[in-house]
């Protein structure tokens, strides 16, 4: 397994896209931290450190998403699957592998963003007062966008593997954010449903928005989603034929 | 023992039976061709044989286990299915360093052999940027990362120019002197023929003719591996 891991990471380093992503993640998120800075200076209200932080979760969210979507699919996108089983024929093995280091990166590219975030409103707000100091609860929240980031990663490396394609992947997430979760409570007449959707649990982790789930049944239903898409993914990869 | 054994090997897709029926061995340190018409079966043989694509009925077994089980499927087995599966966006050397690593070969094999098919030059690459018969290259170094003593190599010569095949028949035949098992699907029959010492034929998923080049074509008084093809394919005078 060790091994696999490895060879997973190796596959992650050798490709510009991950490093692309990962650049991308820093400037976004010392965009969104420098320009949330700003406008409270501006607003005469002194920034304060946990809400700088968590601002640029959703962005690393989506990117981690992205980058995990890239290295499934796209190993059946570019064929690369068929040498990746005549490597490591044991299918099992190979997706878990995929899954941790997916995961792996994904909660990097959110510390990454939250590091570049609080860095930039550091400079935009040097001078401004303010509250920098990190508390148990900017603690707490880290932890939570952080794990939430891994398994967005881990969910949608699962994704990938089920669909096979990165465009029909990103396009199933980019449905199912903005419209699935936006048009689902109103279909079924039921406001409440939103605090289960995947969104809504993470938020749930981290204090975004005002839902009442308790953050260990939100952590759990979350992995819950995880654990049912790659489920099926596994049991997909293990049944069908490498393209 | 034989090293590789196909025993009844079967595979349809839905109302089409793309391999049907296949048997047959192979002994070790044999170079063997394998041949077909398009859509004859080859590829989906030696997938069924690489554990890529799964067996309808029957089985292949390499060292008498299925690929999927062989303990160091890397260092026992080297294939080539396929130039078109390295990511365009990786160096030739990093598409092999990535193929290396289950196996914990080093770096120093990947270079290695990187100079074995002439691409030192174009290592640090991206892929996306070779051409066809660089990336059957950088294929055919894929296969030898292992050291293995058993090589299945679909259209091996595919991509390549004159100056690449004359260079592949070398390379196969210098395998083949070390005792290697080597299988090897190809069209072109004239070259095949120089370098192969068994062929096996294979039409509409079924076996048509097995046994040494020269043995077949004086049974079939055939002139040359060519006209025994369309011999026994045209003709369907199955043997």
């Amino acid at each position: 397994m060790t091994a696999l891991l490895s060879t997973e990471t190796l596959k992650l380093r050798t490709l510009r896209t991950t490093w692309i992503v990962a650049a991308l993640a820093v400037a976004v998120s010392a965009a969104i931290g420098f320009a949330a800075v700003q406008i409270s200076t501006d607003a005469g209200e002194p920034p304060h450190v946990a809400a700088i932080a968590g601002l640029p979760a959703q962005a690393m969210w989506f990117l981690a998403i992205v980058s995990a979507v890239l290295a499934s699919a796209g190993e059946f996108q570019h064929r690369t699957i068929r040498t990746t089983l005549l490597a490591a024929p044991r299918r099992g093995r190979v997706l878990a592998a995929k899954g941790a280091v997916a995961g792996a990166y994904g909660a990097l590219l959110v510390l990454l963003g939250t590091a570049a975030a609080m860095l930039a409103g550091l400079i935009a707000g040097a001078g401004s007062g303010g509250s920098w100091a990190a508390t148990g609860v900017f603690w707490g929240h880290l932890a939570g966008t952080v794990a939430v980031g891994a398994v967005f990663a881990v969910l949608a490396t699962g994704l990938g593997v089920i669909t096979r394609s990165t465009a029909i992947a990103v396009a199933a997430v980019l449905l199912w954010r903005f419209v699935g979760e936006g048009i689902l409570p109103a279909l079924l007449h039921h406001d409440g449903l939103t605090r289960w959707t995947p969104t809504g649990t993470a938020g749930a982790l981290i204090g975004i928005g005002a839902n009442p789930l308790a953050p260990g049944a939100a952590a759990l239903l979350l992995s819950g989603y995880a654990a049912a898409i790659c489920g099926l993914a596994a049991a997909l990869f293990l049944r069908r034929d490498p393209t | 023992m034989p090293h590789i054994e196909l025993a009844h090997l079967t595979k349809r897709y839905g109302a089409v039976t793309a391999v049907d029926d296949l048997s047959f061995s192979l002994e070790p340190g044999s170079i063997t061709g394998f041949v077909g018409a398009n859509g004859a079966g080859k590829s989906t043989t030696l997938r069924m044989l690489l554990g890529l694509t799964r067996p309808t009925s029957g089985t292949a077994t390499i060292d008498g286990r299925p690929y999927g089980e062989l303990p160091d499927p890397t260092r026992a087995v080297g294939a080539l299915t396929d130039p078109d599966v390295f990511h365009p966006g990786r160096t030739g050397r990093n598409a092999l360093r990535v193929l290396a690593r289950p196996a914990g070969i080093d770096d120093r094999r990947v270079d290695e052999l990187l100079e074995l098919v002439d691409l030192t030059g174009a290592a640090r690459r991206r892929v996306g940027g070779y051409s066809t018969g660089m990336r059957q290259r950088l294929g055919l170094a894929a296969a030898l990362l292992g050291d293995p003593p058993t090589l299945i190599l679909d259209e091996p010569a595919n991509g390549l120019d004159p100056i690449g095949i004359a260079w592949l028949r070398r390379l196969l035949r210098g395998l083949a002197d070390q005792g290697r098992t080597l299988l090897v699907s190809s069209h072109q029959l004239a070259e095949l023929a120089q370098t192969v010492d068994d062929v096996i034929l294979i039409d509409h998923g079924r076996l048509v003719a097995r046994g040494s080049i020269a043995d077949l074509m004086a049974r079939h008084q055939s002139p040359s591996l060519e006209e025994l093809f369309l011999d026994l394919v045209s003709n369907g005078t199955w043997s």
